[in-house]
């Protein structure tokens, strides 16, 4: 009885114009959890509920019962860490089928930006399972997620994926490999790194492909995450193709 | 001259965002004022978002990462940087030497670079006067 008081009491409220209209929120990246968890549980007729950032990315679900039942739509869809497309996965508490790639997927959609969260009835009749994911379940699981992607690890995780390139490590952590046979040398890379360490240190975040075409053409692949920061240079078309996936699969941190 | 010159311009810089999968906007832009010379865009877009766009390649151009190219590459002809946002790309492209355009073009998701690239280069062609007959 407490909580549906408390429910009116919001409604009223914002009926009254003293308060915002739930949708008109902005969650911080650190109470995104609590507060999508806190909407999914106050839901018990079937409605749709979608938390979105301003860039764009999203993750759209019905809930029912104070539970998700059904996902509806991840994007971008390659955020979503499922063995299966989001509308074909079915809800459930189970963390490898479900929970663990949901809390992953939200915290990549959420990033470090803000989130709204909005509630929309269904348009039309819709068949929806019994069985689903609590919302209880939701904060401790997102918390998990988070811990289990750190933004700072991201660069060292770089320098670590491309063992044959010429690549540097700068920030916290200062570190040059140059193999053996390269267009460039070792002082060539940390001149780079240092003009770069300067360049970024008002910076949040950046993730740069520079790619120099010509006669022979080389790329060079940057990326400043939580005050770390990775370059690695490639000079064959794979080694460019594989840094642009790399790079790409870190959109979810910014 | 000089209108014939603006229209094979826009209609080059058309041409690109309609050949290259993804590209929601296309303009050339003078790299040293930020000025936006022509656009090519899916949806109406606002004088200050084109200003924000021209202004993040300025920077772009400017970055130290850009010292690399004569010393990693000396016979390059055409430098274009990505900058990886969450959900778009935006990469802007200037011939080598430099010159007095750039472009900018604006993906949902991770653009094809060469044919990115190919295009761009007609692009080039044409506003350097170097356009084939």
């Amino acid at each position: 009885m407490t909580s549906l008081s408390d429910t009116f009491s919001a409604l009223i409220e914002t009926v009254k114009g003293n308060a915002p209209l739930p949708s008109d929120v902005d969650h911080t990246a650190d109470t995104a959890g609590d507060a999508y968890a806190e909407i999914i549980n106050a839901t018990i007729l079937p409605r749709r509920v979608t938390a979105k950032t301003a860039s764009g990315a999203r993750v759209s679900v019905i809930a029912k019962n104070r539970r998700i039942v059904k996902l509806i739509e991840v994007h971008p869809e390659t955020y979503w860490d499922g063995a299966v497309a989001p509308h074909e996965t079915e809800c459930s508490g189970d963390a490898e089928a479900f929970s663990s790639p949901f809390a992953s997927t939200f915290v990549k959609i959420v990033g470090k930006e803000s989130i709204r969260i909005e509630t929309a009835m269904l348009s039309e009749r819709v068949d929806l399972p019994k069985s689903g994911y609590l919302a209880s379940k939701i904060p401790s699981d997102v918390a998990e997620a988070r811990e289990n992607s750190p933004v700072s690890k991201q660069a060292a995780a770089m320098f670590t994926a491309f063992p044959n390139l010429p690549r540097a490590r700068f920030g916290s952590a200062s570190e040059i490999i140059v193999p053996e046979g390269s267009a460039v040398a070792t002082d060539w890379m940390a001149t780079r790194a240092a003009e770069l360490k300067s360049e970024l240190a008002g910076v949040e975040s950046d993730i740069r492909f520079v790619s120099l075409d010509g006669e022979v053409s080389h790329a060079l692949a940057l990326v400043w995450l939580g005050g770390e920061g990775c370059l690695v240079l490639a000079d064959t078309p794979d080694e460019f193709g594989e840094l642009e996936r790399h790079l790409g699969a870190l959109r979810q941190y910014l | 001259m000089a209108s014939n010159l603006r229209e094979k311009t826009q209609t080059a810089v058309d041409d690109l965002r309609g050949s290259v999968e993804g590209c929601n906007l296309a303009m050339l832009i003078d790299p040293e004022t930020g000025l936006v010379l022509c656009k090519s865009s899916d949806a109406a877009v606002s004088q200050d978002r084109l200003n924000s766009v021209a202004s993040s390649a300025q920077s772009a151009l400017r970055s130290s990462l850009l010292n690399a190219k004569g010393d990693v590459s000396p016979t390059a002809t055409l430098v274009s940087v990505s900058q990886i946002g969450k959900t778009a790309t935006t990469v802007t492209l200037q011939p080598i030497p430099s010159h007095d355009e750039a472009l900018v073009c604006r993906f949902d998701g991770t653009p094809d670079q060469d044919a990115l690239s190919a295009a761009a280069r007609s692009v080039f062609s044409i506003t350097s006067g170097t356009e084939a007959a």
